[in-house]
């Protein structure tokens, strides 16, 4: 596999054990509050089969990170991060940047290096995070 | 006699309707990238065409004639742009970029010159339809060389992939892993 690719993954498996860890918490009332950025909470969204997931984290706007795992776009389960990310309180959107190496894709069911940055964008609302070009609704894990 | 004119005149007038509405969706498709994107608005938002716009030519990494270069033309009504791949000594400079370590700037990850020159050559085998896009939340002040964009139901552009970012029209620039830009200048102007 290629060393970039790994190095995504390595750095993916982390936050997504961080986040199992926070939702435990969660479910024992352990949880510190959640951060909000511009009216976005912190935290790990699932796609209703937990299949996928987006994270923000970040104690402001400046040091945000978006993760995404599996997440489908144009680009089939990206997965990927990046902390070029910002959300805006106007229209409650966010959009997220991702360096070229940072992400990668799936084509024809094997992990395809990102050909150049990737720029999307999303709203969200009420622990709800819905990112264009997805059909899918990402809810917050509490 | 009545009935018949009046079934006359009903057919007349889906007939109408159904030739207005072919003629509206055909210069609909006609229009469609550019109108689309005119549309776009608030987090992505495309560049005013007649200010903002890239001039034809070859845009060398440095001016450097030796080095790699994108092209840059219109073709029919589409702007294209495309990294020449061709000659393999004009990319170490950009090989050099690309495979540094975004953990640690200061090394390079592994990955034959080869094998990367070799995926560069397939991606960018054929020009890439750009446009010249604002993230307003990201970075306002920036404008995106962007492309593969696309739409969601409102049509409206949910997404695209950026291979550079515009300075004028003579000079766009790419963000390294490291921080630095990699300037490429059209010397045809």
């Amino acid at each position: 596999m290629d060393e970039n690719i790994k190095l995504i993954d390595e750095k993916i498996e982390k936050i997504k054990r961080t986040a199992e860890e926070e939702a435990k918490k969660d479910s024992a009332a352990e949880s510190k509050a959640d951060v909000i950025l511009n009216g976005l909470a912190t935290g790990a969204y699932y796609s209703p089969d937990s299949s996928s997931f987006i994270n923000i984290t970040g104690t402001s706007s400046s040091n945000a990170e978006c993760t995404f795992y599996m997440v489908n776009c144009e680009y089939k389960n990206v997965c990927g991060y990046t902390s070029t990310f910002s959300a805006a309180t106007a229209g409650r959107q966010f959009s997220a940047s991702f360096p070229k190496a940072n992400w990668y894709y799936y084509n024809n069911g094997n992990k395809t290096e990102a050909p150049d940055i990737l720029n999307v964008k999303g709203s969200y609302s009420g622990g709800k995070i819905t990112l264009e070009g997805s059909n899918i609704t990402y809810t917050k894990s509490r | 006699m009545k009935v018949t004119n009046k079934k006359l005149l009903v057919c007349n007038i889906l007939l109408a309707v159904i030739v207005i509405c072919s003629l509206l969706s055909v210069h609909h498709l006609k229009e469609e990238n550019e109108y689309l994107l005119a549309e776009a608005e608030g987090v992505f938002r495309k560049a005013d065409a007649d200010e903002y716009y890239l001039n034809d030519g070859l845009y060398y990494l440095n001016g450097d004639t030796d080095s790699c270069y994108f092209k840059v033309e219109k073709k029919d009504v589409q702007n294209t742009i495309q990294l020449i791949v061709e000659d393999k000594d004009r990319f170490h400079e950009l090989y050099k970029a690309e495979i540094t370590d975004v953990y640690n700037p200061d090394s390079t990850k592994y990955k034959d010159y080869e094998q990367w020159f070799n995926e560069k050559a397939e991606y960018w085998s054929y020009p890439q339809n750009y446009c010249l896009i604002y993230n307003e939340i990201l970075n306002p002040e920036t404008i995106n060389v962007g492309y593969n964009w696309g739409f969601n139901e409102n049509m409206k552009v949910e997404l695209y992939l950026s291979c550079a970012d515009y300075v004028d029209r003579n000079t766009i620039q790419c963000e390294t892993a490291s921080g630095e830009y990699l300037v490429f200048t059209n010397i045809s102007e």
